[in-house]
């Protein structure tokens, strides 16, 4: 009997996986927010200025598309930073109310200065992501202040700075005949004139470091060069030569600026320091060239050239002298603008009457739409985390300033109620 | 040796007792390994049609075998036979019961009348689970969906989408553990390419270990993926208790 049992164990036992068995599982993600909860700054001294900074900073998450807050509303913990120095947060009660992320942190006024120290929690994996970070502004930039901190947490999660504390330069007849050069916050908000000397002023172009915009002015008669310098520096005038110029951009941290200049009915681009010095022809030949943008290490230009007939995208490399042409389609493709990231350029290809902004890849492989719509949409411009782009649409009847995210999702107007706005050039972080 | 006559066997009492031992031996051991559950965890599925109850499948063509009653009953035989009645579809806004038809091998039973319009071909048990997934991802895109348990059946030993095997409780599972890491990944748009996770979960659904197999190649991604599966535990356990998952999550096709 104890022997038939025996068998017939050993035969159950037989039968039993040996192990676990092993499956494969394929999810396919979908574009949502990364949540993160905010405690409010914990304030030194009572000052109310908290709430307004705390708003700013939410705002600026969200401005992001990666990154949303949690309405503290949830919250099962305090809606304020109590335990700053503590080593360790009830990660349980945040992924509770589906937070993947804490951002705690302090502030303090010293004499004029806004100082604040944060730290960003990953909740889900519970542990601190990155160091405690301090940062400071003048009092009266606290909403500035925020953004940066909240451009800041962006990076945490996402490995690139977030864009709601940069700022868009544009022109802008604000309802008149002249046309300014205006500056706005990413957002929209905050609006100021850069110039006022009641011409036609174009094509503002940011320099590598943020710190000056060169533009196109009629002020003198005939179109010129000018800068502004951050910090009411009075601007100069770039090259002193009888030849127009069209248009100037960076080229790279050198300080060298790319030029479009008509000399003798030819339009060509040339290269030169910011005093105007040292030209140097990077287009040699007798067809009109325009629009140039340069890579994110300044060795290759994109540009349109007329050459084959139409006005098409050309990228040249300044190294080796070649040049080749990445666009095929349409008749007419022009204002190619090259990402942040070197990974696409943008452009406006014309469609019917109307022209729609499109992405290529700088191989001339691949093309993809980014902004269609049945009016106009040209002038892209990339914000500095590649993510983003500003363009201008008359999509209203005039022409306004719009943003978009890089997957053609979130097109927002920045210029409501400002007149005709067009030539948006989004600035590098200010820090 | 001598030989003794089996009437005089039978009137041993010693003997009778020795045989009746040996019969409800031979009982034990043969009603052991008949209905032993685990042993019939290791029998395959092939030429039955199975039936899936997995949220508004597509209806089944007309002429296909065996469509069985919509209801799954609680408590089914251990070997449930496919009728071979044929069924007008069910509407489709109702869950409805889908059939899987494995083409190469030969259906064991009396097989339907054939019907004089032509039939769509049937599909392979890979094709109706990629079907299914996507309506189900298409339904619920933020939340986990409602997946109705499949029939209660033996697990077989292949997993649900092998080359023709087809487990309609291990497909229903995948479905929900699928549905479930996918509304739990936030942030997916940062990732280029995919990151691979291997997951050891036990009987119930909690995660025994996890390791990052195969990097995306930027760390963040890497993380948002991670955060997703933590957020998922536990999972729901499954049918086969303990297992082991090769998990890749691919970001949705982003610039």
């Amino acid at each position: 009997m104890k022997r038939l049992v025996l068998i017939a164990l050993v035969a159950i036992g037989l039968a039993l996986p040996a192990h676990a068995q092993r499956v494969r599982i394929d999810v396919t993600g979908a574009q949502r927010a990364i949540p993160v909860a905010v405690q409010r700054f914990a304030l030194a001294e009572p000052g109310g200025a908290s709430e307004e900074f705390y708003q700013a900073l939410v705002a600026g998450l969200d401005f992001s598309s990666v990154v949303r807050h949690v309405n503290p509303e949830a919250f099962v913990e305090s809606k304020v930073t109590r335990d700053f120095e503590m080593p360790a947060v009830p990660c349980e009660n945040w992924r509770a109310i589906g937070a993947e992320g804490l951002v705690q942190g302090e502030m303090r006024f010293v004499q004029n200065k806004a100082q604040v120290r944060f730290r960003v929690w990953d909740t889900a994996r519970c542990r601190l992501l990155g160091d405690v970070a301090f940062r400071e502004r003048d009092r009266p930039d606290l909403g500035l202040l925020a953004r940066i901190v909240a451009d800041d947490i962006v990076e945490r999660f996402t490995g690139r700075r977030g864009v709601s504390s940069t700022e868009i330069a544009f022109v802008s007849d604000n309802g008149r005949r002249n046309k300014e050069i205006w500056l706005m916050d990413a957002d929209g908000s905050g609006k100021r004139r850069l110039t006022n000397n009641g011409s036609i002023n174009l094509f503002p172009a940011w320099s590598p470091d943020g710190k000056t915009l060169i533009y196109t002015s009629f002020k003198a008669g005939q179109s010129e060069l000018f800068l502004l310098f951050r910090g009411n520096r009075p601007g100069t005038r770039l090259i002193n030569t009888k030849d127009e110029k069209y248009r100037g951009v960076w080229q790279n941290q050198d300080g060298k600026i790319a030029v479009v200049v008509s000399r003798q009915g030819n339009t060509d681009i040339y290269s030169v320091t910011t005093n105007g010095s040292s030209p140097q022809r990077l287009t040699e030949a007798r067809s009109i060239e325009t629009s140039p943008s340069f890579s994110p290490d300044g060795r290759q230009m994109a540009y349109v050239s007329d050459r084959s007939g139409s006005p098409q995208i050309w990228i040249k490399d300044l190294d080796t002298g070649q040049e080749r042409r990445i666009t095929f389609n349409g008749p007419y493709n022009s204002s190619p603008a090259w990402s942040p990231t070197g990974e696409w350029i943008a452009y406006a290809a014309q469609a019917g009457n109307n022209f729609d902004l499109y992405l290529i890849n700088p191989e001339g492989t691949f093309t993809t739409p980014l902004v269609t719509h049945p009016r106009s949409d040209e002038d892209p411009a990339w914000a500095p985390d590649g993510r983003k782009l500003a363009f201008t649409s008359n999509r209203r009847g005039r022409k306004e300033v719009y943003r978009v995210d890089v997957d053609g999702n979130n097109t927002t107007l920045l210029t409501d109620g400002f007149g005709n706005s067009s030539n948006p050039a989004w600035s590098r972080w200010l820090d | 040796m001598s030989y003794v006559p089996v009437e005089s066997l039978l009137e041993s009492r010693a003997f009778r007792r020795l045989l009746a031992w040996s019969v409800a031996g031979h009982v034990i051991l043969f009603g052991g390994l008949t209905f032993n559950p685990f042993q019939r965890s290791a029998q395959v599925f092939t030429a039955n049609p199975v039936m899936v109850s997995v949220v508004a499948a597509p209806p089944a063509p007309a002429a296909k075998p065996a469509a069985p009653k919509p209801a799954p009953k609680a408590a089914p035989k251990p070997e449930p036979k496919p009728e071979p009645k044929v069924e007008p579809p069910p509407p489709p806004p109702k869950p409805v019961v889908n059939e899987v038809v494995i083409p190469k091998e030969p259906a064991p039973l009396a097989k339907p009348k054939p019907k004089p319009k032509p039939e769509p071909k049937p599909k392979t048990a890979e094709q109706l689970l990629a079907e299914l997934t996507q309506k189900v991802e298409a339904e619920h895109p933020n939340s986990v969906p409602d997946v109705p348990q499949a029939p209660v059946r033996e697990a077989p030993a292949a997993a649900a989408g092998g080359p023709g095997i087809f487990d309609p409780a291990m497909a229903a599972w995948q479905l929900r553990v699928k549905a479930l890491i996918h509304s739990n990944w936030s942030g997916s748009q940062i990732c280029k390419s995919p990151p691979i996770f291997d997951l050891e979960i036990d009987s119930a659904g909690r995660l025994d270990s996890l390791a990052l197999a195969t990097s995306s190649g930027d760390r963040y991604c890497d993380e948002s993926a991670e955060r997703a599966v933590r957020k998922s535990i536990p999972l729901p356990p499954s049918p086969r208790g303990a297992i082991e998952i090769e998990l890749v999550l691919t970001p949705k096709a982003t610039l």
